[in-house]
């Protein structure tokens, strides 16, 4: 904790260098785009893979050469960057800055009362409410009230509205790209990606069918599911209810009597998911968590769910791998003395009854969940879910690389998976002719390295 | 399989015998000449006397040995059992409440925060249901309390029957039921609603110890000869001229100092209610002699302590010289207080420590060590009559003296289980 | 993962010899009382690879090499089952917001430290049961106490399925402030009465709707699947056998009413959870060949534990149920012996009666009697090691035994007497 604490202190200043040296480059004004002709570069074009000496060449947002020898058109702008490495802009797979929350107060005449009798999103025709019908009781139905907790429709790159300065933060840690997951609800809608350029350079969104989200929150105001036990079967049904909707819609495009689908919103948003159309985004952390995920997913048939969070995901290697997952994991640790298990040793064992305070070996096993996961031969992603993202997630991904996960498989792990787990391979991920041109450049050649600050970072071919 | 055989028959000629004084007595009991021939005593501390008598007369234990007799008694055959002390249950709210959920029949506690006017005795129900069941397991006495508030009211310690609550009482004010404010542990009993109104009082602490100053100022001007009366104040007067104890609810370490110094500032009487953690100063419990009145051992630990903290906790207190008594706290299973004894007998309390925290030590904890506590010559009748160890579940009740009556088994458990054992088969239409 | 393994490594090492891997264990100079087959003194009992392989006297042979424990002048029984438990359970016990709710399942949190302390009472399975909110609850967990495993590697295999309904006072929320306009509907026993009838008379619609497809699509491949109701699929569970009833039930009324209603409506209650006044209507409850879990003598807390009474299972027993008794609780379910030992008491049970009410009864209760509940060849090795008779006086669990591994060894355990320093007195370092 008090490391981490140092590294963001030491961070402010080469924020602070950066912002400097853009003011004093006549030559890149903020949020302008031109044509860049980065030279005499160290390029790491995806990992493992390094041009030590070259040349990129970006035209209209995109890279348009990459190489050794390239030859560079006038009214260029020419970086010579000898002594500086250029990767390609970072991924943070998961983030929820900027996202309103599924849990936000709802508008006062809107009350969840009303929306669990709307119905939209709750139990179909054959749920039945709340248990018996009661004659001679209800008024005049209620207006639908969608939760945003059950709000299967919503778009997280629609809503992704962050501030300028959260942007920035993301551009200060080299994050160019970040996957975007609502924090909390049961089905909050659908996860997004988009860039952390600045507002005025335009639209920010790439993709905004990239999965749909399933957390475990419950439903506001007593109503089911009003528990994290009710939450799981409600879950279940609402993917079956999308895969009889499924049939319906099949059905009745192929004339079949009686074929007529429901046309339920909520139903209908599940679809995709519930037939493998779309990907699955589960919100799970803990090892409990980890493993009910598995479960639907094998009842409900949902190849490859992504896991977002999957903090204690070493603990259930063979949970992830039976499912097919993907670890989207989140660098932001738990408390080693939290973890599942840590009881074990409470009682039983111990001279008092309490749990030796976590040691210096269980904390790196902590950190070492994502170089676990890596090494079982599960695809993982990093993320900062849950917390910041920016410069702290750099410093994150440095520790996890100092508990034992390759440099390239956290660089991996930071642009190639994320942006496959994203849908967003055509556009970002590596430094290949026809992506954006997302770059962010350090002097030296490790971009983990603590002692390296970045020194610029391009989004769709802006200089920051 | 032949045991278990055995064991019927001999549950069903018990039956019997109960269900036939059932139906001879609807009764509080009978304050008759009891010669209880041939069983074997076991006091606490004592010899254990084989095979002798004990003859009961005009409520009391008249003469006890080999040669007793009276040819006007009724003759009652205990060869083969053994005869025991009654039990006492140093803490529950018998009398003062039955169901728990029915606030009606919940009226244990008064309004305000300092009530020691308040007294337990004129409160109490003798046709309360909860008292029989107690006291046919044995358990002839308890300690009632009323709750709630910083200073509760007066205890009183009760016989488990008799005709009213003049007749049921040993002590009538056994002590004092204190909650101190500001201590923050894990006490329960105080919670109590602040004077007047249902929020608590912020200044309760400043309050408690002007009513303490003020109180023991009434106190000093009495005994030099004030006559003008405070009825509040005149019943703080038995604690600073110890004639009774301050029961002060403390469990933590800290509580349980503080409950100490607290004692010893206004020269009180403490006795510890509670004690969860007395282990940890018993030996400062001990050197001040200084008695513990445990909460049930029917209860769960914190994550944080050993599995056995509470079963094992009694025996480390009666190694130290500790003098403590087992409570339930409650009322409906105060006749289970036994089975608080043997989990604490089976986590290291010598039996004899057992026996004794279940009979002459609450009777000395609360002054009625000269009536009850043991099977005495001149001492109260209370006994029970049994099979074997009133700590083991498989010894049976035959017998159960209160005041020197022979208490018939009419209690509401056995009332609806003779009724229902003798339901016919139902007839198939 | 290195240091887990290491930790864990160094607890084996502290708890050594007992605690080990292997699954072989012997017992020897004890006195085993084995449920079915009477007690046998100076008994010898064997255990391999999880399974008991002989239960004799001294002339049973231990095999070479196999680890055995000395039970001279302690008694051996079979591990404890709880048949009424809510701990180690996470995320809501009540999926209270709709009175029927069987599609629900309640989650085991198995690092909740209960599970220890239960296994130190001697406790060797549980029935996590859901909460009594509703007249139809959720679905259950059946687990052996295999503490230091992971949640899926508890459950008990081959038990039952087991689902919660509840009648009186809980599930009409008799003691809720809420006012009478914003209840829920059942709000008196007549109304739960109305909503058992109500929602088998769905499921039997439901049913119906399916086997309807399941002809159809034999000649018409293209019928479409119908919508999967996880509720009414539960309900269909429990009409055609598959998902067993637990009914939470206090009052004589209110378990015979459950009996009519399931025998109208073609389902059987399996058994009653409380069953309070099971005694008052035990004939009609051994007619329908419901089983009873009750409690040892909570009473009075509440109107409807008025008429309860210690004598229940002692009469209910002497009806011909098959009784147990359950802690439903956290505190009681550390000393469920002395639970039984009540039985005893109370109406004078035959010992080993009242000790298969925490062994054999609730095995069948949770349908494992094959398996677990008495101490027999083939059985799993689950077992208790009292240091006395479970109803004497100082009756302490030992070691707490499951599939022949030792996962409670009192040796071993963080006690008060060591933590105080204090090991003197006649109990020693117990």
């Amino acid at each position: 904790m008090a490391r981490r604490l140092l590294l963001a202190a030491a961070a402010l200043p080469i924020a602070f260098a950066t912002a400097v040296a853009q003011a004093n480059n006549p030559a890149a004004p903020a949020s302008s785009r031109a044509d860049y002709a980065l030279t005499n570069v160290r390029i790491v074009v995806s990992p493992g893979k390094v041009i030590e000496r070259g040349t990129v060449l970006t035209r209209d947002g995109r890279i348009a050469a990459v190489g050794a020898n390239v030859n560079i058109p006038a009214g260029v702008v020419k970086m010579d960057l000898a002594g500086h490495t250029v990767y390609a802009g970072l991924i943070d797979a998961a983030t929820s800055i900027g996202l309103p929350s599924p849990t936000r107060a709802l508008p006062a005449a809107a009350d969840a009362g009303a929306a669990a009798a709307a119905g939209r999103g709750g139990r179909g025709a054959a749920g039945g409410g709340r248990g018996v019908p009661v004659a001679g009781r209800g008024g005049p139905p209620a207006p639908p009230v969608i939760l945003p907790e059950v709000d299967a429709n919503a778009e997280a790159a629609d809503q992704f509205s962050p501030t300028e300065d959260q942007l920035k933060a993301f551009r200060a840690g080299g994050v160019t790209t970040v996957g975007l997951v609502f924090d909390g609800g049961i089905f909050p809608g659908r996860v997004g990606a988009a860039l952390t350029a600045a507002r005025s350079s335009g639209p920010l969104t790439l993709k905004s069918d990239a999965g749909q989200e399933v957390a475990f929150g419950t439903k506001r105001g007593g109503v089911y599911p009003a528990t994290g036990i009710g939450v799981i079967a409600y879950i279940r049904q609402a993917f079956l209810d999308a895969q009889y909707e499924s049939r319906l819609d099949k059905a009745f495009k192929a004339g079949t009597p009686g074929g007529r689908p429901v046309n339920d919103p909520f139903r209908r948003a599940l679809m995709p998911a519930a037939t493998n159309e779309m990907s699955s985004w589960f919100v799970a952390s803990t090892e409990r968590q980890i493993t009910r995920v598995g479960e639907i997913s094998k009842e409900m048939g949902l190849k490859s769910p992504i896991v977002v969070g999957s903090q204690e995901g070493w603990r259930v290697i063979s949970a992830l791998k039976t499912s097919g997952a993907t670890a989207v994991v989140s660098l932001q640790w738990p408390s080693a003395d939290s973890i599942t298990g840590r009881n074990f040793l409470a009682v039983g064992s111990g001279k008092t009854g309490v749990a030796p305070a976590a040691s210096a070996a269980d904390i790196a096993e902590v950190h070492a969940n994502a170089a676990a996961l890596t090494k079982a031969g599960i695809p993982v992603a990093l993320a900062s879910f849950g917390g910041e993202s920016g410069l702290t997630f750099r410093d994150r991904i440095r520790a996890t690389i100092e508990a034992g996960m390759s440099s390239d498989d956290a660089l991996k792990a930071a642009t190639v998976t994320p942006a496959a787990v994203l849908g967003i391979t055509a556009a970002v991920g590596t430094i290949e002719v026809g992506k954006l041109a997302n770059f962010v450049v350090v002097s030296g050649n490790d971009l983990f390295a603590a002692t390296n600050p970045i020194k610029h970072v391009f989004i769709e071919g802006r200089l920051y | 399989m032949n045991r278990s055989t055995k064991q019927f028959a001999m549950a069903a000629a018990l039956l019997a015998l109960s269900s036939s004084r059932v139906l001879a007595q609807a009764s509080a009991g009978d304050d008759g000449t009891y010669f209880i021939k041939g069983g074997t005593i076991v006091n606490p501390g004592g010899q254990r006397l084989v095979n002798t008598n004990i003859l009961v007369r005009n409520n009391r234990i008249v003469e006890i040995g080999a040669s007793a007799s009276a040819s006007d008694a009724k003759v009652i055959d205990a060869t083969g059992k053994y005869i025991y002390p009654g039990m006492i249950d140093a803490n529950t709210g018998l009398g003062l409440q039955d169901i728990g959920s029915v606030q009606t029949m919940s009226l244990r506690s008064e309004l305000g925060d300092f009530n020691p006017h308040i007294r337990a005795l004129v409160g109490l129900n003798v046709e309360s249901e909860l008292l029989g069941v107690t006291r046919m397991n044995g358990v002839t006495t308890v300690v009632t309390s009323p709750a709630g508030g910083t200073i509760s009211g007066q205890a009183a310690m009760i016989n488990t029957a008799g005709w009213n609550w003049e007749d049921l009482s040993v002590v009538k004010s056994a002590g004092m039921m204190f909650t101190l404010p500001g201590g923050g542990g894990r006490g329960g009993g105080g919670g109590g609603r602040g004077r007047g109104g249902a929020t608590a009082n912020p200044n309760l602490v400043s309050d408690f110890a002007q009513f303490m100053a003020e109180s023991k100022a009434y106190d000093d001007a009495r005994t030099a000869g004030a006559t003008k009366l405070d009825l509040i104040y005149e019943a703080m007067r038995p604690l600073y001229h110890r004639d009774i104890p301050a029961i002060i609810n403390a469990n933590s370490q800290q509580d349980i100092l503080a409950a100490i110094a607290f004692g010893e500032k206004w020269n009180l009487r403490v006795v510890i209610q509670g004690g969860a953690d007395a282990w940890k100063v018993r030996k400062t419990l001990a050197d001040k002699k200084i008695p513990v009145i445990l909460s049930s051992l029917e209860a769960a630990p914190t994550d944080s302590v050993p599995y056995d903290e509470i079963y094992a906790q009694p025996g480390l207190l009666y190694d130290a010289g500790v003098k403590f008594a087992f409570s339930t706290g409650q009322g409906s299973n105060s006749r289970h207080v036994a089975f608080h004894a043997a989990l604490a007998t089976a986590y290291g309390l010598a039996p004899e420590g057992a026996l004794k925290a279940l009979t002459i030590w609450p009777a000395e904890i609360f002054g009625a060590e000269k009536e009850i506590g043991s099977i005495e010559k001149g001492k109260m009748a209370n006994f029970f009559i049994v099979t074997g160890d009133p700590l083991d579940l498989r010894t049976q009740v035959s017998y159960v003296f209160i005041k020197g009556r022979d208490m018939p088994f009419d209690d509401r458990q056995t009332r609806l289980y003779l009724k229902y054992k003798g339901r016919p088969v139902p007839i198939k239409p | 993962m290195r240091s887990f393994i290491r930790l864990c490594a160094l607890a084996a090492a502290i708890s050594a010899p007992v605690v080990l891997a292997a699954q072989d264990l012997a017992i020897k100079n004890a006195t085993i009382i084995t449920i079915t087959r009477g007690d046998i003194s100076n008994g010898t009992i064997v255990v391999r690879n999880g399974k008991i392989t002989a239960v004799g006297g001294a002339d049973v042979a231990i095999p070479a090499g196999v680890k055995t424990i000395d039970g001279t002048g302690k008694f051996v029984m079979p591990g404890i089952i709880d048949a009424h438990s809510h701990a180690a359970l996470e995320n809501g016990i009540n999926e209270g917001s709709e009175s029927v709710t069987p599609e629900v399942q309640v989650q085991l949190r198995n690092d909740d430290p209960v599970i220890y302390r239960a296994l130190a009472g001697g406790v060797t399975a549980a029935l996590l049961l859901h909460g009594s909110a509703n007249t139809i609850g959720g679905q259950a967990r059946i687990i052996k106490m295999r503490w230091g495993q992971p949640a899926d590697s508890m459950y008990f295999k081959g038990a039952f399925r087991i689902v919660k309904f509840a009648l009186g006072e809980n599930v009409t929320q008799a003691s809720s402030t809420t006012p009478v306009d914003e209840k829920r509907f059942p709000m008196s026993r007549m109304g739960v009465e109305f909503t058992v009838r109500y929602w088998f008379q769905k499921a039997k619609e439901y049913d119906q709707e399916w086997n309807e497809y399941r002809a159809a699509v034999k000649t018409s491949p293209n019928t479409i699947m119908p919508r999967r109701d996880l509720r009414l699929e539960a309900l269909c569970d429990i009409l055609h056998g598959d998902l067993k009833v637990h009914s939470h039930s206090y009052r004589a009324d209110e378990i015979l009413m459950l009996i009519r209603v399931a025998e109208e409506n073609g389902f059987k209650v399996h058994t009653f959870q409380h069953v309070l006044e099971g005694y008052k209507v035990a004939d009609e409850i051994a007619k329908h060949g419901a089983m009873a879990s009750t409690f040892a003598d909570m009473w009075g807390y509440k109107v409807e534990a008025w008429d309860a009474t210690s004598y229940n299972m002692a009469l209910m027993s002497q009806r011909g149920i098959v009784v147990s008794v359950n802690s439903d609780s956290d505190e009681r379910i550390r000393r469920l012996y002395q639970e039984a030992g009540v039985g005893v008491r109370y109406g004078n049970m035959p010992v080993n009666e009242a000790l298969k009410m925490v062994t054999l009864n609730p095995a069948k209760q949770i349908g494992v009697d094959k398996m677990v509940g008495s101490l027999e060849p083939g059985k799993d090795g689950d077992i208790a090691i009292f240091s006395a008779h479970p109803f004497a006086p100082d009756a302490m669990v030992e070691y707490t035994i499951i599939d022949g591994k030792v996962y409670f060894d009192r040796n071993q355990a963080s006690t008060l007497r060591k933590i105080a320093g204090d090991s003197k007195g006649p109990g020693g370092t117990r």
